[in-house]
Formats: C-alpha cells, sequence, structure tokens
C-alpha cells in the first residue's frame, strides 16, 4: 500500500506578505497581479478576504467592491519562491520522493515502514514553526485521495484516509470536487443524474466508456478513489518567462522598454536561481485587439546576463513591433534552457 | 516591353537573383524581381537594400521597357514550365505581365520599374581581380566562421584585406576563427580593407559555379559598399561599418602539442561522437596520447549524453609533444574538416582551455582556430 502526502500552503501569496508585515495579520488582503485601479486581477486572497467571496483570478474592481477594505499589495513572486524553496526543503528531508506541482503545492510519497501521518503532522509543524506558514495536509493511498482529501479540510486542515476508505470518502462529496470532472464533463454526466462523487461511481461504466471513451474508464475509477499515477520528481523547466498587462494599451516605446527592461532582469535572476542558461530569447507581444505574436532569437552562446538577455529583447521588439499598434502585454521568455554546470563554449580571448 | 527567351536560361537568372529578394519586407516593391531589357538582353535584379544581385541573360528584345513582378510567383511559375521559348509581353498600364510558353499562359501583376531601387554600379575605379575558383575556395573556407547573429554587426563579416600581391580574409564568431590568405595574379597598388557581409560573399561563391573569368572586386570611393562583377552577373553589397578586431592576436604563436591525423578518419570519428553529443551541448572531448614504447600515438574521441549514452573512437596519430585533454564543439570540428580539402590534418594545442589551432599539413595558406569547451562540474 502506497503512503501519499499532498500539502498544499494556506492562502500562500497572502500569508507570506503577512509574514513580511504582521500588521496585515487578521485583515482581509488581495495580493494582485497589475495595477489596483485598472486591469488588475486577484492573485491570491487572505481568508478573511474570502470571506467577502472575494477568490482568485477575479478582476481587481470587483474584489475591491465586494470588499471595498481590503488591502490591496502587489504580487512579489521572487519573494514567494524563495519561501516555496524552504518549503520543499523540508518536505525533500522528509522523503527524497517529491513532486511539486507547483509554488504552493506538492506530493510526497513516503515509504511503507514508517507512519506517514505522523511523518506528515511533523512536516506542517515544522513548515509553522521554522518558517511561519500555515499548510493544510492529506494523507492518503494515492494522489488523487490526498489531493481531494486536502481541498475538503482548507486551511490549517490535516486528514488521512485510511486503506480501503477511499471509495466511502469520496461518495458524498460534490461532483466538481473531482479532478478532471470540468464543465463539459460534468453537463454530460447530467444524463445519469451524477451530483456527487458516490452516484458517478455508481454509474454504468459500459455508458461511461461509449460516451467518454477512455475518459470514462478514469473517471470510473477516480470515483472509487482509484489512482496508480506515479509521482513525477523534478523535471526541470522547458522555459523560464515573464508577461506584463500595461495599464492602458500603449504606443509609448520608453515605457514598453523600461518594463522589458524590468522583466528581463527577473528572467535573469529566475534562471540564475534555477542554475539554468537560456539559449533562445523569446518576445511575446499582445495588441490592444489581443493579436499576439511571438518572436524568437537564438543565441550563439547560452546566457542567464540580463544584459543579453535585453539586448536580444530590445531587438526583437524594434524589428517586430508594429508601432502604429498599441500594445496591451508583453513578456518575455528564456527557452532551450541548458544546467549552468553543464560544458561551456569558451569564447575567443581578442 | 516585349521579350522572348529560354526557359532554362530565365529559371536560371531568377534563381541566380533570389537569394537577393526581400522575404518580409514593408515595402513590396523588395519582393519583386526587376526585368528589363538590356542593350538586346534581358536584365534581371533583385535587392533586399543590403544585398543586390543583378543578373543578365540572352532574350530577343521585340520592344524595350522593364517591370517588377513578385519573385516568388515568377519564378515558381517559370520552374513548372517546359523548356521552350518564352514569350512576355507587359501592359503597361495595367503594369500586369503577359507570359506564353508552349501551351501555357500567364498574367502577373506587377508595380512599375520605376519604384524599384536603383542598385549602384560601380565605375571605372580601382578593381581587384580575383581567380574565381581561389575566391570560392577561401570563401568556403572562411564565411562558415562569421557570426550568425546580430549581436556583434562586424562579426557577421568577413574582413578583407588586399596588399600589393596579398590578400587576406577573416571571420570569427566569437568562438572560432578562419583566416586564408592567397596571391593576387595582378598585385595592386594601393592596399584596402573592407568588412563583407558573410552572406554576400557566400552569394559569390553560390553564383560563380561556372565563372571561369576572372571575378572583378571593387569598393565604392566612401567605403560604404562593394561590387563583384561576374560574367553576366553582379553583386553589390553594403559594406558593414566598424572595426574588426585584431585578429592575429589570437592566432596562438606556440603549442605544447602538434598532432597529425588522416582528415578523413577525424571527420568520421567526429561524426560518431556527434550522435551522442548532440544533447549536451555538442561537447566531444578528445584525449591525445603521443607514442610511446607501447606503440603509436592515438586521438580517442568520446562523447556523452545523460539521455542517449555515450561513444569512444580511437584514431591513429602522430604526436609531437605532450599528451593533451581538451573538449570541443563537435559542429566547430566538423564545420573545418568539411573545408580544409587536405588529406591530414594537424591540430595544435596548448592546454584544455587554450585554443586549438587546426591547418591542413604542408599548407600554410589556412589557419582556423577553435576555442575549446570548458566542462562543467
Amino acid at each position: 500500500m502506497r503512503q501519499i502526502i499532498h500539502l498544499d500552503l494556506d492562502a500562500f501569496y497572502a500569508a507570506v506578505e503577512v509574514l513580511l508585515n504582521p500588521e496585515l495579520k487578521d485583515k482581509p488582503l488581495i495580493v494582485a497581479m497589475g495595477n489596483p485601479r485598472g486591469r488588475g486581477v486577484v492573485s491570491t486572497a487572505s481568508y478573511e478576504a474570502r470571506r467577502f467571496g472575494v477568490h482568485s483570478a477575479m478582476p481587481l474592481f470587483e474584489a475591491a467592491r465586494l470588499c471595498p477594505q481590503a488591502i490591496i499589495v502587489p504580487v512579489r513572486h521572487h519573494v514567494y519562491s524563495e519561501y516555496s524553496r524552504r518549503v520543499m526543503a523540508i518536505l525533500r528531508e522528509a522523503s527524497p520522493l517529491v513532486e511539486q506541482v507547483s509554488i504552493d503545492e506538492a506530493y510526497a510519497e513516503i515509504e511503507p515502514a514508517r507512519d506517514a501521518a505522523s511523518v506528515a503532522r511533523d512536516i506542517q509543524a515544522r513548515i509553522k514553526s521554522e518558517i511561519g506558514l500555515d499548510c493544510t495536509i492529506a494523507v492518503a493511498t494515492n494522489k488523487l485521495v490526498s489531493k481531494v482529501a486536502c481541498n475538503t479540510v482548507k486551511p490549517r486542515g490535516f486528514i488521512v484516509i485510511a486503506p480501503g476508505e477511499e471509495e466511502k470518502f469520496l461518495a458524498p462529496l460534490p461532483i466538481e470536487k473531482l479532478p478532471g470532472a470540468g464543465k463539459v464533463t460534468r453537463t454530460k454526466l447530467t444524463r445519469w443524474n451524477v451530483k456527487t462523487i458516490g452516484d458517478l461511481a455508481n454509474a454504468p461504466v459500459a455508458e461511461l466508456r461509449a460516451e467518454f471513451g477512455k475518459w470514462g474508464l478514469y473517471l470510473h475509477q477516480a470515483a472509487l478513489g482509484q489512482d496508480d499515477s506515479p509521482l513525477v520528481a523534478e523535471s526541470k523547466p522547458k522555459s523560464i518567462s515573464e508577461e506584463n498587462t500595461f495599464e492602458r494599451d500603449t504606443r509609448d516605446a520608453a515605457q514598453i522598454e523600461k518594463l522589458l527592461d524590468e522583466m528581463c532582469d527577473g528572467v535573469s535572476r529566475e534562471l540564475a536561481r534555477e542554475g539554468f542558461l537560456a539559449r533562445t530569447v523569446v518576445l511575446k507581444l499582445r495588441y490592444g485587439d489581443f493579436t499576439t505574436i511571438t518572436r524568437q532569437t537564438t543565441l550563439s552562446s547560452p546566457t542567464a546576463h540580463a544584459a543579453e538577455i535585453r539586448a536580444c529583447a530590445l531587438r526583437l521588439l524594434r524589428a517586430y513591433w508594429d508601432r502604429r499598434r498599441a500594445l496591451r502585454l508583453v513578456g518575455i521568455g528564456a527557452h532551450n534552457l541548458i544546467e549552468a554546470t553543464s560544458a561551456r563554449q569558451m569564447e575567443l580571448k581578442w | 516591353m516585349k521579350v522572348s527567351c529560354l526557359q532554362e536560361n530565365l529559371a536560371k537568372g531568377l534563381s541566380i537573383v533570389s537569394r537577393a529578394v526581400a522575404s518580409r519586407s514593408t515595402l513590396p516593391v523588395l519582393g519583386n524581381v526587376l526585368i528589363a531589357t538590356d542593350q538586346g538582353r534581358l536584365k534581371l535584379a533583385a535587392t533586399n537594400l543590403e544585398l543586390a544581385v543583378t543578373c543578365w541573360i540572352g532574350a530577343k528584345v521585340d520592344e524595350d521597357g522593364a517591370t517588377t513582378v513578385p519573385a516568388r510567383v515568377l519564378s515558381d511559375f517559370i520552374n513548372s514550365l517546359p523548356p521552350e521559348r518564352i514569350d512576355m509581353e507587359l501592359n503597361v498600364k495595367t503594369q500586369t505581365l503577359h507570359l506564353k510558353c508552349a501551351r501555357y499562359d500567364a498574367n502577373i501583376k506587377g508595380i512599375d520599374a520605376t519604384e524599384f531601387p536603383i542598385i549602384p554600379s560601380i565605375g571605372d575605379g580601382k578593381k581587384i581581380s580575383l581567380e574565381p575558383e581561389t575566391l570560392r575556395e577561401m570563401i568556403e573556407q572562411v564565411t562558415f566562421a562569421a557570426a550568425t547573429d546580430e549581436s556583434r554587426p562586424v562579426l557577421t563579416g568577413v574582413v578583407t584585406k588586399f596588399e600589393k600581391d596579398k590578400v587576406t580574409f577573416a571571420a570569427a564568431d566569437g568562438f572560432r576563427l578562419s583566416v586564408r590568405h592567397a596571391t593576387l595574379s595582378t598585385p595592386i597598388d594601393q592596399p584596402i580593407s573592407a568588412i563583407v557581409p558573410a552572406k554576400a560573399l557566400q552569394e559569390v561563391g553560390r553564383v560563380s559555379g561556372d565563372q571561369e573569368d576572372p571575378i572583378e572586386m571593387a569598393v565604392t570611393e566612401n567605403k560604404s559598399q562593394v561590387l563583384f562583377k561576374l560574367t553576366n552577373i553582379e553583386i553589390v553589397s553594403q559594406l558593414i561599418d566598424g572595426v574588426f578586431p585584431d585578429f592575429t592576436r589570437i592566432i596562438p604563436e606556440s603549442h605544447a602539442t602538434r598532432t597529425v591525423v588522416n582528415t578523413s578518419e577525424l571527420q568520421n570519428a567526429v561524426k560518431a561522437s556527434s550522435v551522442f553529443a548532440r544533447e549536451a551541448m555538442n561537447t566531444v572531448r578528445v584525449q591525445i596520447a603521443p607514442s610511446g614504447e607501447m606503440g603509436a600515438g592515438k586521438m580517442t574521441m568520446t562523447a556523452a549524453s545523460a539521455e542517449s549514452g555515450d561513444n569512444v573512437g580511437d584514431i591513429d596519430a602522430t604526436v609531437d609533444g605532450e599528451p593533451v585533454e581538451i573538449a570541443f564543439n563537435a559542429r566547430y570540428l566538423a564545420d573545418v574538416l568539411n573545408v580544409l580539402h587536405a588529406p591530414q590534418v594537424a591540430i595544435e594545442t596548448s592546454g584544455s582551455s587554450s585554443p586549438g589551432v587546426i591547418k591542413a599539413v604542408n599548407r600554410d595558406d589556412f589557419t582556423h582556430v577553435i576555442m575549446p569547451m570548458h566542462l562543467g562540474k
């Protein structure tokens, strides 16, 4: 029997902001992408703000309407990645097999000989005492059940689904809690009057198969709490990128170049932190009418230097931006990554 | 304009000028090829404002005139025609070119020839006369080492130096340097030096395959353009403005080890290693062991990839000096070995982080320098 831990940091970005500025504690807090008075969206809302109906990806003006007293702070990715790294380090001490799903979410597999529940308790306590962050942890026999379980007890939750109890645990939960049961799937499922995961488990497999094909089989197994997908440990990133939407569509070259500058710095920092060099620099431009172009340039020698990335970005911008048209968004990406420690071509010494 | 020519001649002429057609220009006429009668011949020309290629083909001119038509449309159509006579007639009013060949007819919409940029030609200035075979080899041995990315524009060029009866071409992309010397059959009185875009020289090499008479080269008075004049073909290119780094300083004057191997054996060993090297930044490790009591000297090439595996290849070598361990980019080695045209190659090295020098044995007119790869942890 496998033992899988699912760890999810509670309102992660907001929690880090509170940690760095205790005055924000217990207040409705919104970590926002973009300008609060413009096109920003909610990245993370503290639980206090969520009580007002604010949630991630909500346009800021709507969040501000629902919760006018909310304190809005801009998102600071580099700060959160540092905290994320510390959390993941604790998790990795507990188990060598960790799959980091995102900045604030990860699975760990615990070997059968150890008591996964006490390991998980220990992790949760260490993250609180050593870093100061709250998280929710679920322990189950597979990734699917641990993930679903985790979401049922947030925040500061802890739950163990004992082996054999998976189906019983899932049955009463509404069908939207099942990963993969999106809107389209749920609409189709109304044919069998599926409201809960248990309803899905009882739906005739043959008919699900006829309707959904292989996917139907997955749905059936998932509803029974069966999942044998392995943890995917550490896959190296394919690219590192940043993009930003302008407050107002702009044709101001100075403003565009300034933003690109900042983003190149960010990408360069992230490359250095992750230990990669990029061989290809990709510029993304989105015009006011949402037409989007990406143009790339390949460097003769891979780099993580901000100045080199910036030179490429500016060259691409000058070559491909149609100046008659205002830009809504610019993005810069470092692709074709190689590890900084691998062999490197030396340069001629003029 | 009313003119007739043979399909083969027109197709060939179009392929000669095609590389100078601007592919994505904001100026539509640059995507067109100029077709004009010129003293009883047909002149074809294309330019992207950096490079211009003009070519003359034999034709029967009934009525003089000129127009421009989309290069791609014209060549695709001409290339699909049978090898027979093509009759062309321009409707001046609509700028539509009517073509007729065997049982095929086409009307191609053009743009007035007056909108086509004027391609400069060089008067009776000082011309340098170059033997086509020598020039082709110089181009082949040097241009591949020029940079292809535009981050340092001078490095996309080939520095060309002429003095008395000596000519030198050199190019470097920051990681490797190719230098080739030759002798001029007709010495010049004033030294000339210019940075010619590698792409322009590659075009000269590409279209000069049939050339038997000397190729004339001239640099404009203000040093902004260069012209290459072949029989029936002219290539004009902008020169690159800037200072080319002093390449003589990076050619090592001495070496610790000189290794001579069979060129084609080395080419094979590099090719075999490339299979594994391509997933590892193209890194091949080269170990050179001098001959000793154990037998003849040898050169061992290894490559390893975390994903696909590794390989080892040995070739016999005549080694003079210390044992060597160095790593190179396999592609750089393959590139230079491809243009060496010599049965034996000498590799001169002075340690794992010093440049390697590659020369043809018994020839001192070609020098290639490659910086090694620095091996990570």
